[in-house]
């Protein structure tokens, strides 16, 4: 985006946040996790008592927490863009905070499949626990590469050209952190919330 | 629209994802709304996908996107959500 257009962002024109090659990932990501999606699905049909009872062996605390935790980041990296992009106060902060959410998600979620795994439960147990970890754990590989996006936005977003040139990269690091958010309400809904 | 406004629209819209979460998980205790325990997984399907659209929308600024790029958003969420839920009642 040139400096032209993002002087007149203000009156509203519709354009396009990041650029063309962000938006080619995120729908490849989308259209995998919704396979996935679907897979869960069709399984589930197969053996639903399996799946009820397996599901109840899930700590719904901690699918909350993590739920928490991704929707309360989006909110500091949406925050903290539009403060890239406006001139605003420490949006580097806002990333770090971002971050720490994030590592709160990593932490609680290594407590789940620890606590799985000291139970005796693990890929083999029974269909709903192999995509359990399938998914979860693809997805959880996201979100470590999305801490590893913040960590480098977190270092840009105080740089004087952050809102200039910088701020293309800035807007594709936070859609892909958006993204980690989205896939994630899905899966706290098809793995701890159908019954 | 300043500064402030938009963050305060930002807090407001987390809000109401939190409030949708927690309403969600509260489906799995209403037992007695739903004479066909299917209904409540439609319930979840459409409540994730209702914040996630918001999420694209308003996080994601999808919102004032061009519109090609809008409608490929709702299109996404249109099919994935109608698919999860054709799939849940064994239509296909």
């Amino acid at each position: 985006m040139d400096f032209q257009t993002a002087k007149t962002s203000t009156a509203l024109p519709r354009r396009l946040p990041g650029e063309e090659g962000i938006w080619v990932l995120i729908f490849g990501d989308l259209f995998v996790f919704t396979l996935f999606f679907m897979t869960f699905l069709y399984y589930r049909d197969a053996e639903p008592a399996v799946f009820v009872t397996s599901q109840l062996e899930l700590n719904r605390a901690f699918g909350l927490t993590n739920t928490i935790f991704l929707l309360t980041s989006s909110l500091f990296v949406a925050v903290a863009t539009r403060r890239v992009r406006s001139g605003g106060h420490h949006p580097q902060f806002l990333f770090l905070a971002a971050m720490a959410c994030g590592f709160g998600f990593v932490i609680i979620k290594a407590f789940e499949y620890g606590a799985k795994f000291h139970a005796g439960i693990g890929f083999t147990t029974n269909d709903f626990f192999m995509l359990y970890f399938v998914f979860t754990g693809i997805h959880l590989m996201h979100v470590i590469i999305g801490l590893a996006v913040l960590t480098y936005l977190t270092r840009v977003s105080g740089k004087p050209n952050a809102a200039t040139t910088g701020l293309v990269w800035i807007e594709c690091g936070a859609l892909f952190w958006h993204l980690v958010d989205l896939l994630w309400v899905v899966l706290f809904a098809l793995f701890y919330l159908l019954r | 629209m300043s500064m402030e406004n938009v963050e305060y629209r930002l807090l407001a819209l987390w809000a109401v994802l939190v409030a949708i979460t927690l309403a969600s998980l509260e489906s799995i205790h209403a037992k007695g709304w739903f004479h066909d325990q299917r209904f409540q997984g439609a319930v979840v399907i459409i409540l994730a996908f209702v914040k996630v659209r918001l999420i694209m929308l308003d996080f994601m600024e999808i919102r004032r996107a061009p519109m090609p790029l809008r409608i490929a958003v709702d299109v996404w969420v249109t099919v994935a959500c109608g698919g999860l839920i054709g799939l849940l009642f064994n239509i296909f």
